[in-house]
């Protein structure tokens, strides 16, 4: 009988729950078996394997690129959070020295229709005149009626007018977004920051010297002047031109320390926001573009010239009582004195002929290198386009040198001036004007062109001009001003002086005893009217009595905006700023 | 030991998904909030500028200057009125009859005055400073 075979594992039902088989020696038929089996359990052992693998390169993999790896920028920033970028216009914002805003760029909506899908356009016309008043109803029928696909009805409407054409919800009409600049304070910084045509170019002013910046920039730029006291220049000026029915007129406030100009006005003025304002007339910049014969606030440069050349001390006496004639021209003082008087008495009472007298001791080539020294042969430098050029004589004879002793001959624009006196003032140091404004503790790169100790003299010459001379109008108590007035003959349409058409002004500085503003006022043309209470100058039409009391006035209203206290006149400031002549004036006695 | 590691991770994964499909999920809403308040700040941003424009209008010294004049019983600030801590009395100068009392301002005032005065030279007018006063 065949042996029975050993039961396998699980064909007992009743073997024991921890029975283990006996292992038997491998039979013959066993060892095929086995070798198939361990085949597989290789080949499963190699797949387990090659999956392990695959797995740990991924795993490592995930762990260089999210621990060790820096991530790729391009790819980085996927992960990251969107920042909002700030709304972009195509030309940057103009804004004065305090961040008020004077040129900006707004978003506009001009409205266009397509007429072929809409469906009444007479009421849709009528409609559109009520809310588009500057549109006719005939014209807007006509272009609704039109066959076109595409017709403008009005550019640049108000958000107002937009939201109303969106509230009537007819289909066909649809807003294109357009940029539109604004000036918010109209034309009071015209001259300065000028304006800009529809597309946004720069036309004049700093829109036009800046335009390539402002297009690119998102900063604003940042301007010297201060739109306060542009208000006040403005308004001060305006007054004497209507009290004196002139043609115009035009004045600078300068910070001499920095050289920035804080505010200047050309009037008449035109607003920038209104095309129809820019005309010649209003668009002409007399501050930097006209250049005129400035009269006697030349004989600054005439006294400091003789002083710096010791030809001349504040004391020398000039025998003024008789015209010095050369020629057919015959040169006079409108109030003759018939002695001699010191420098310093030319100086305050305005005598041309004293100041001639003064040139004649030096040669017309001092002079004019002088003169080119201060900047008044060149024209100036300020970052707005409309710059005049000086009308100089050439040659420079001798007879141009004397005229030119009391500023006629020699035509200068009134920014050209207002350095180069500066310069005098400001201890004979030459800085070039700026309209855009200085870091804090800016120092401005300077250039002397008088010695300090001439430069002393002066002051004390202006502040002399204020006590005692022709410009005493220009007096605020507490300030120390010193000034020097200016009336020239304008040359008529038909050459030759005209003897009724004065260029009045009134140059100032304060406070004297460390001059820190300049105030500059031009009036043009005014006319004289004795029972014009308005004028309050007895008919007079000099710097003295015209451009006098604007400077006073806008310097008594500046000096407290800008937090200025009043200096108090202490005797050692007292004596530093007197001028210093044996024998002469109840001033000098006193002291 | 095999169930109970099969079991394991059944639940790892499951867990793991629902974490992730609630991240993202999550993550998703979150950059929905984000970009809206991005869009919102733009709007802002546009907002501000055009009301700075507006301001700038709405502040031109002239139109100021007028409606102060309609409307407030103050003028422009005259240099007369400018001063320093250095004017203020010291309490040792106090007037007399102020004492165990509140500081009368005009008494002050006047102290401020006296202390100012020996030294101006020339005492400031403030009728000339007004513009266009007559002088």
């Amino acid at each position: 009988m065949r042996p029975v075979a050993p039961l396998e594992d699980d064909d007992n039902p009743c073997r024991p729950r921890h029975y283990k088989p006996t292992l038997a020696a491998p039979s013959d038929g066993d060892t095929r078996v086995n070798r198939s089996l361990e085949l597989s359990r290789n080949r499963l052992m190699v797949t387990a394997g090659a999956f392990l693998l695959a797995f740990g390169i991924i795993s490592l993999r995930l762990a260089d690129v999210t621990l060790l790896k820096t991530p790729d920028p391009e790819v980085a920033h996927l992960g990251q959070p969107v920042v909002a970028k700030p709304a972009h216009f195509s030309r940057g914002d103009i804004v004065d020295r305090n961040g008020v805003v004077l040129a900006t760029t707004l978003e506009s909506s001009s409205l266009f229709a397509n007429p072929r899908t809409i469906a009444e356009p007479a009421k849709l016309a009528k409609q559109l005149a009520r809310i588009l008043p500057g549109a006719k109803e005939s014209d807007l029928y006509a272009k609704l009626a039109s066959d076109k696909s595409f017709v403008w009805l009005q550019r640049r409407l108000t958000p107002a007018q937009e939201h109303q054409v969106n509230l009537l919800g007819v289909p066909g009409l649809d807003f294109q977004r357009e940029e539109r600049r604004i000036y918010p304070q109209g034309s009071l910084a015209a001259h300065v920051v000028g304006y800009s045509d529809l597309d946004g170019k720069g036309l004049a002013g700093i829109e036009r010297s800046f335009d390539a910046a402002l297009g690119q920039s998102t900063e604003p730029l940042k301007l010297s002047v201060d739109i306060r006291l542009q208000a006040i220049l403005k308004e001060e000026i305006q007054k004497q031109i209507d009290a004196f029915t002139a043609v115009g007129g035009t004045g600078i406030i300068m910070d001499i320390k920095t050289g920035e100009v804080l505010s200047l006005i050309s009037l008449p003025d035109f607003d920038p926001n209104d095309l129809n304002t820019v005309v010649p007339e209003t668009i002409f910049n007399r501050a930097t573009l006209g250049v005129y014969e400035m009269g006697s606030v030349f004989k600054i440069f005439n006294t400091a010239l003789a002083l710096e050349n010791k030809t001349a001390t504040l004391s020398k006496m000039y025998d003024i009582s008789k015209p010095i004639t050369i020629g057919r021209f015959t040169i006079h003082d409108d109030e003759p004195i018939h002695h001699a008087i010191p420098v310093a008495q030319i100086f305050a009472v305005s005598s041309n002929i004293g100041s001639v007298h003064m040139v004649q001791e030096l040669s017309p080539e001092i002079q004019k290198d002088f003169l080119g020294r201060l900047g008044l042969l060149r024209p100036a430098q300020i970052e707005i386009p409309e710059i005049g050029s000086p009308q100089v004589p050439n040659p420079w004879r001798e007879i141009n040198s004397w005229t030119i002793a009391f500023g006629h001959g020699l035509s200068v624009s009134p920014v050209q001036l207002a350095v180069a006196a500066s310069a005098v003032a400001d201890g004979g140091i030459l800085k070039p004007a700026t309209l855009i404004k200085r870091p804090a503790g800016f120092q401005p790169p300077g250039q002397r062109v008088l010695s300090p100790r001439t430069a002393e003299l002066m002051r004390e010459l202006f502040r002399y001009d204020v006590t005692d001379g022709t410009g005493k109008k220009a007096e605020v108590p507490g300030y120390l001003v010193g000034a020097k007035t200016g009336t020239a003959e304008k040359i008529g349409a038909h050459g030759g002086y005209m003897h009724h058409g004065n260029l009045s002004s009134l140059i100032s500085f304060f406070p004297m005893s460390d001059p820190q503003y300049m105030v500059y006022v031009i009036i043009d043309e005014p006319h004289g009217d004795r029972n014009n209470k308005a004028q309050a100058s007895y008919g007079f039409t000099t710097g003295a009595w015209t451009a006098g009391p604007a400077v006073q006035r806008i310097i008594a209203r500046m000096a407290p905006l800008l937090g200025l206290k009043p200096i108090e006149e202490t005797p050692e400031i007292h004596r530093a700023l007197t001028v210093d002549i044996p024998g002469m004036g109840p001033k000098v006695a006193a002291n | 030991m095999m169930r109970s590691s099969t079991f394991v991770s059944l639940v790892l994964v499951c867990g793991l998904g629902f974490g992730l499909f609630k991240v993202k999920y999550e993550v998703q809403s979150l950059e929905e909030e984000l970009a809206k308040i991005n869009r919102q700040t733009v709007t802002d941003q546009d907002a501000i500028h055009v009301l700075k424009a507006e301001w700038s209008y709405l502040t031109q010294p002239v139109r100021i200057g007028d409606m102060a004049g309609r409307h407030l019983a103050l003028s422009p600030v005259t240099s007369g009125q400018m001063g320093s801590f250095d004017q203020l009395p010291l309490k040792a100068d106090r007037p007399a009859d102020t004492e165990g009392g509140d500081v009368k301002i005009e008494a002050v005032l006047k102290a401020m005055q006296v202390a100012s005065k020996p030294t101006q030279a020339h005492p400031t007018n403030v009728a000339a400073l007004k513009p266009g006063g007559d002088r």
